[in-house]
């Protein structure tokens, strides 16, 4: 029966594709040729429009007032029959210990811990373990970091295509209370990162509080936007918000850091709890 | 719709890999793509057309779900539906198998669906080991190579069997 089976590969794609993720990764012990096939870009593509359910959260937690980095990362899962067993060694494969940033498609988006004497972004899929290393860009160390990444909308097969929006806060010469928003996007086409020309103009209130975690939907929300995964060119017309040029992370990878305050110690503590949908999404170009 | 019905008693002639002849109407050969396309070239209806991969008892199986699905066009969708996990409840995986491979090749597109997701349906659940017997898949790793195979994403999907 395998022999008809494998005689074309559309069959046992158009059945594998449509298991969850978690079936697929346990049946990756079947054979090497299933391993082959489920490792496949086109299979990956075609297994991805299926809606997988939420595989669990990360949480880490930051100092408020202190600029040093926590560095451990806990993965608890959420599918589980048994008692949950939280794991904290997900991103021992990455060559530094590292900050998560964002989500998005199963892809991670994380940074080096500061203090680092050159730090760098990472955008990873701890699945399968790869891992992509960009420059830190040309802004503070604070800046936020959101990762873009739609595999819907790339219909070539040759390579994960994303990008990397950082935004950071400045003010304006002219007048003091001013500030704004500037965007500076990484594309893993160019490999480069370039000064987006747009800009948010903010009411000054409350935008020191906001720096840590710029609200990403704000620049998202419009689904009529081209967002410009794949590197067209964006009309960017008349739009207030950033949206056509700076690209829109799905409402699911934002990363909204919780402040809580720990009394024992009275140390102030945000925890980042970012939940996260697995794919299996190769990064090798 | 109505030229549909204006042919419906023409017929054609299906012929299975172990050599049984099938007459059928027209408006239910219709529902391959494959046959579509065979008739809306110029292959003559008179003709017997060969199925050399689908044998008698799959193709049986194929038409009657045609028919229903061709005569119940325009009629309820769940009526359909509960025809469709009707037909397949209690296939085995063999005869599961063959239906897959002779909707993928008479491109059934309703057909090839259900069945596909059947089969997937059947393996979700099972361990690696359950499923390598299933599809009779010979085991190429060596025990350290599954290990370290299964190992790889443990920490994703704790607590799978």
């Amino acid at each position: 029966m395998e022999d008809l089976w494998f005689a074309s590969n559309d069959i046992p794609i158009d059945v594998l594709s449509r298991l969850p993720l978690k079936t697929l990764l346990n049946i990756k012990c079947v054979s090497k040729q299933w391993h082959r096939l489920i490792s496949e870009r086109s299979f990956i593509r075609q297994q991805s429009e299926r809606k997988e359910p939420i595989s669990g959260f990360f949480f880490q937690e930051r100092f408020q007032w202190c600029d040093d980095d926590i560095r451990s990362i806990s993965y608890i899962p959420v599918n589980t029959e048994e008692a949950t067993k939280v794991r904290r060694s997900i991103f021992d494969f990455l060559p530094q210990s590292i900050v998560l940033l964002s989500v998005s498609n199963g892809l991670i988006c994380c940074r080096s811990c500061f203090p680092s004497p050159q730090p760098e972004v990472y955008i990873c899929n701890p699945l399968n373990k790869e891992w992509v290393t960009l420059p830190w860009p040309t802004v503070p160390k604070q800046s936020s970091l959101g990762l873009a990444f739609d595999p819907s909308r790339d219909t070539t097969d040759e390579s994960t295509n994303f990008k990397v929006v950082a935004v950071h806060q400045n003010e304006t010469e002219t007048e003091m209370e001013d500030l704004y928003f500037s965007y500076d996007v990484y594309s893993s086409k160019t490999k480069t990162w370039t000064r987006s020309k747009e800009i948010c103009q903010c009411n000054h209130i409350k935008t020191s509080v906001l720096t840590s975690s710029l609200p990403f939907p704000a620049i998202s929300d419009d689904t009529q936007s081209p967002t410009n995964l794949a590197g067209a060119p964006s009309d960017s017309g008349d739009h207030r918000r950033p949206s056509p040029d700076v690209l829109s992370p799905p409402a699911t990878s934002i990363v909204t850091p919780v402040t809580v305050f720990i009394e024992e110690e009275c140390t102030e503590l945000s925890i980042c709890p970012v939940h996260v949908l697995f794919a299996l999404y190769l990064l090798s170009f | 719709m109505a030229s549909s019905i204006e042919n419906n008693n023409e017929k054609l002639t299906l012929k299975s890999s172990d050599g049984e002849e099938f007459l059928v109407e027209k408006h239910v050969a219709l529902q391959s793509t494959l046959l579509q396309n065979m008739l809306d070239s110029d292959c003559s209806s008179a003709d017997v057309i060969p199925l050399p991969k689908i044998d008698a008892r799959t193709l049986a199986l194929v038409l009657g779900y045609c028919k229903k699905h061709a005569d119940a066009s325009s009629s309820k969708q769940g009526e359909l539906n509960s025809f469709d996990s009707e037909f397949l409840k209690d296939m085995d995986m063999g005869a599961l198998f063959n239906l897959v491979l002779a909707a993928n090749f008479m491109e059934i597109k309703g057909l090839l669906d259900i069945a596909a997701q059947k089969i997937a349906d059947t393996i979700k659940d099972k361990p690696h080991q359950e499923v390598r017997e299933i599809f009779h898949v010979e085991n190429d790793y060596t025990p350290e190579e599954e290990a370290a195979v299964r190992e790889e994403n443990r920490w994703a999907f704790e607590g799978f069997p």
